[in-house]
């Protein structure tokens, strides 16, 4: 095996481009589910969220040959299910667990049969996914240049979006009305928000990120639909935001850690000569929800604050007693 | 009843001026909660800088009327003004914006978000995307707090603030929305003694300042420092308004608790038997307690009002002693340390004079104590079982119901049938689900399992809370039956007609400490509204 095409000084700077792509789908489901989850909602349909955006995405981009209009087919299919869990676990109050579970069967099975009825057994022809665009400037900075500014423009709206979410979360008056429905609703309530609208608002802005990172999957990187192509990046991204603490930028930050070794896997299965290799492609596979299993459970383990919402999962009824 | 009259509002030593229209007037208000009727005919009125307080005892109306005028809820009959005009609030943020703050007796604050996010929580909504300048807002609120002597730090997690801090910044926060009117539900309910005084100097503060100034309250003595003028609510219509001025604690626990006898027509025979049983003589102690605390009684300040202090008092075979009380002075406290749910902090309790301080529910089952629990449907049953199930689940692990792994269907089946027979429990089956049982069912099942044996000792904790007449009689017989047959009991109670239907013996509890009172409603009322001291001085009278 040849180490140095894996680690080596000419090696390091694709390998960090190729994170930050690998990181883009994951990273944007993640950071819209932290906005949910500190508005109360446990949305466990991000799975579900993802694979209709990137089937959205990829139908939109296949008869239409437009990469855009795909990209905004995904944010569609993404709220589509957002609006569907809003109107379960907000408008209807039921349990947000078995809603989020349901919605991911749903959006595996319909996409998986809308694929087979559109275009039988027969996969259809690949397109080009969307190409790299080099920031003038910007992109002739050694190194940081390489790695953060040739890239393709998904990836450069997913770090605006993020930041974009922390910006909301804690200089707006919607981030303080999601912060006080997710800790405390009935206070929130009495302060004249209304927990069920802010609720559903963040369900929808969950909805449209993780839609948009299924579209980035399919039109920004592989450029064609398979079966349940997103591969639990939705619940990764769950599994990420207790890693982030619920603060978009760790949770960010841990996409990056997941991109990264998916980045690093990639490379060392090349490297190990692919298929011919004596381990197994699996293995390398499964590496980078390994890594997201062993960093989650250490990281919640040692954490020390408490920093889940505390009405987290719990429906809010007027009137009804909590704690 | 009394002579006396509501006050004309000229009466009022605010700044509001003589004979001008009243900043608030309710008139005729009504509120019925299915076919409960929570206020029922209510008139109030408050004036720019008066304090007003709102008395009653608990469920005579206080926080629904106030509730009423917040927009919370909508009255089913009457009228509201404001400043003369009529009005007509859908939601509290209506209330808010005619210049209304209420403080609730459970704060509404958000631990993880600071003083100035608390405070412009659900501002200006719509209007603008971004946050104001927090370091401004929190200038603004540090400000306001020193005008009225409210120091906070505007900056700090609400969730590290002490009770009387978070109070505070309730209060501020209806003032930086610019309230003129300011409800307070039971502001004093969870502060200690030195937090209350300063509380009051504020208000006081706050009203020489314009402020009108309404405090929900059961406490006499706090009435009669703090308030310009006294509503008294009982049955959820106003009995009389006074200036604090004209008045006493005595005619004030009269007013609350009333002079008629008024909720059971067999009221009268019932004091009549109490006052027979009385003069039975009781046997020998059964439950001893001597010096209990839950906390050690040594700061004044930092004292926790749940808890309770320095407890002692006896209970002997066939007698009834009570212990009554507003709740939230104690006695849930001590109702857990007593059925082995917790520890007390010091002191002894003991059981046919043997010690059973930390005796485990187990060992206090064993010994015959007998519980009924004032949270019935946390503590008293599993829904999800039935009847007969809930009947037996304390000795379960016994024979004949139980041995090893493995209970005896037909035994319990057997004993669910007979303990339903005997108490008249209204099922269709013993088999049949518990959440399916009425409120006066679901404690008749609770009161079977607990006196299906023979007792040495009943606790019962609110035994008759929210129960219809019919069912209210019949526990307080089954508890009678109890101590004719010599147990001795324990009752733990906020209501006073159960007090004098039953006891033998009566302490109060109030801020966790007992006071031991003569059976007479106005003392005991006086009492429980924490004029403990004149409690004698009632009795003379």
């Amino acid at each position: 095996m040849n180490w140095a095409a894996v680690f080596g000084a000419a090696a390091i700077i694709p390998l960090l481009n190729a994170s930050i792509r690998l990181a883009v789908p994951t990273g944007l489901a993640a950071v819209g589910e932290s906005l949910c989850q500190r508005a109360g909602v446990l949305n466990l349909s991000l799975e579900g969220m993802m694979l209709s955006g990137a089937y959205a995405a990829f139908l939109a981009t296949h008869y239409s040959g437009q990469p855009w209009l795909g990209v905004a087919a995904g944010v569609g299919g993404g709220m589509f299910i957002g609006m569907l869990m809003a109107l379960f676990s907000v408008t209807l109050k039921t349990e947000q667990v078995i809603n989020g579970i349901a919605l991911v069967l749903l959006a595996s099975g319909l996409t998986s049969f809308l694929h087979v009825r559109l275009f039988g057994v027969t996969a259809p022809e690949r397109f080009d996914p969307m190409g790299k665009l080099e920031i003038p400037l910007l992109g002739a900075i050694p190194g940081v240049g390489s790695v953060v500014f040739d890239q393709s423009p998904l990836v450069y709206l997913a770090v605006v979006l993020i930041i974009g979410v922390w910006w909301t979360l804690h200089r707006t008056r919607f981030g303080l009305a999601v912060r006080a429905a997710g800790d405390r609703p009935g206070a929130a309530d009495a302060a004249g928000i209304s927990v069920d609208r802010v609720r559903a608002a963040a369900i929808l802005a969950s909805g449209a990120m993780a839609g948009l990172g299924g579209a980035v999957l399919v039109v920004g990187q592989l450029g064609l639909f398979a079966q349940n192509v997103t591969a639990g990046r939705g619940w990764v991204a769950i599994a990420l935001v207790i890693f982030g603490r619920w603060s978009p930028l760790r949770v960010a930050a841990g996409a990056f850690l997941f991109g990264f070794t998916d980045a690093l896997q990639l490379r060392i299965q090349s490297a190990s000569g692919g298929i011919e290799s004596d381990i197994p492609f699996e293995f390398f596979q499964a590496l980078p929800y390994l890594v997201t299993i062993v960093v989650v459970v250490v990281a919640t383990a040692r954490a020390r604050d408490d920093a889940q919402p505390e009405s987290l999962g719990v429906p809010y009824i007027k009137g009804a007693r909590s704690s | 009843m009394t002579s006396i009259e509501p006050d004309p509002p000229a009466q009022s030593r605010g700044s509001g001026g003589s004979g001008s229209v009243p900043l608030v007037a309710m008139r005729g208000i009504a509120k019925r909660f299915g076919s409960v009727t929570a206020v029922a005919d209510a008139d109030f009125d408050l004036h720019a800088g008066e304090i007003h307080a709102l008395l009653g005892e608990n469920g005579a109306g206080k926080t629904t009327l106030m509730n009423l005028l917040y927009g919370l809820e909508r009255p089913d009959d009457g009228s509201i003004e404001i400043d003369g005009e009529p009005v007509q609030f859908r939601s509290a943020h209506d209330a808010i914006e005619a210049g209304i703050g209420m403080v609730h007796q459970h704060f509404q604050l958000v631990p993880r978000l600071t003083v100035a996010e608390n405070v412009i929580l659900g501002t200006g909504e719509g209007r603008r995307v971004r946050l104001p300048d927090l370091d401004e807002v929190a200038a603004a609120i540090e400000d306001l707090g020193e005008r009225y002597g409210l120091s906070v730090s505007a900056a700090s997690l609400v969730g590290d603030l002490s009770v009387g801090e978070q109070q505070r910044v309730e209060i501020l926060r209806a003032l930086y929305r610019g309230a003129r009117i300011l409800i307070l539900d039971e502001p004093t309910a969870t502060l200690s003694p030195v937090e209350i005084d300063h509380l009051i100097e504020r208000l006081q503060g706050m009203a020489a300042a314009g402020t009108a100034i309404v405090m929900i309250t059961h406490h006499l003595d706090e009435v009669m420092t703090a308030a310009d003028r006294i509503t008294v609510l009982r049955a959820g219509a106003n009995v009389a308004t006074v200036p604090a001025d004209e008045t006493s604690p005595l005619e004030l626990a009269r007013l609350m608790v009333g002079r008629e006898v008024s909720m059971l027509s067999e009221v009268g025979e019932v004091e009549q038997a109490g006052a027979t049983a009385t003069s039975t003589s009781a046997g020998p102690a059964v439950l001893t307690i001597e010096h209990l605390s839950s906390a050690s009684a040594s700061g004044t300040s930092g004292e926790h009002a749940r808890d309770f202090f320095d407890l002692s008092l006896e209970v002997r075979a066939s007698e009834i002693v009570t212990i009554a009380g507003v709740e939230g002075n104690g006695q849930a406290e001590l109702e857990a340390v007593l059925c082995g749910l917790g520890q007390p902090a010091a002191g002894r309790i003991s059981l046919d004079q043997t010690d059973v301080t930390g005796a485990t529910p187990r060992q206090l089952l064993d010994a015959g104590v007998g519980v009924i629990p004032s949270d019935r449907y946390r503590r008293g049953l599993i829904r999800g079982l039935s009847v007969a199930e809930n009947l037996v689940y304390d000795r379960i692990d016994r024979a004949p119901y139980g041995r090893r792994l493995w209970i005896d269907p037909r035994a319990v089946a057997s004993r669910g049938a007979d303990l339903v027979g005997r108490f008249s429990i209204a099922v269709r089956s013993p088999s049949t689900d518990a959440s399916t049982l009425s409120g006066g069912n679901a404690q008749k099942v609770v009161l079977a399992r607990a006196l299906g044996t023979d007792l040495r000792l009943l606790i019962a904790a609110q035994p008759t809370r929210g129960l219809d007449v019919g069912a209210i009689e019949f526990v307080w017989n089954q508890i009678r039956a109890q101590r004719d047959a010599g147990v001795a009991v324990l009752l733990i109670t906020t209501d006073l007609n159960e007090v004098t239907a039953l006891s033998d013996r009566c302490f109060v509890i109030y801020r966790g400490r007992l006071i031991e009172t003569p059976l007479d409603r106005e003392a005991i009322g006086m009492a429980m509204g924490g004029a403990g001291s004149r409690a004698e001085e009632a009795a003379v009278l």
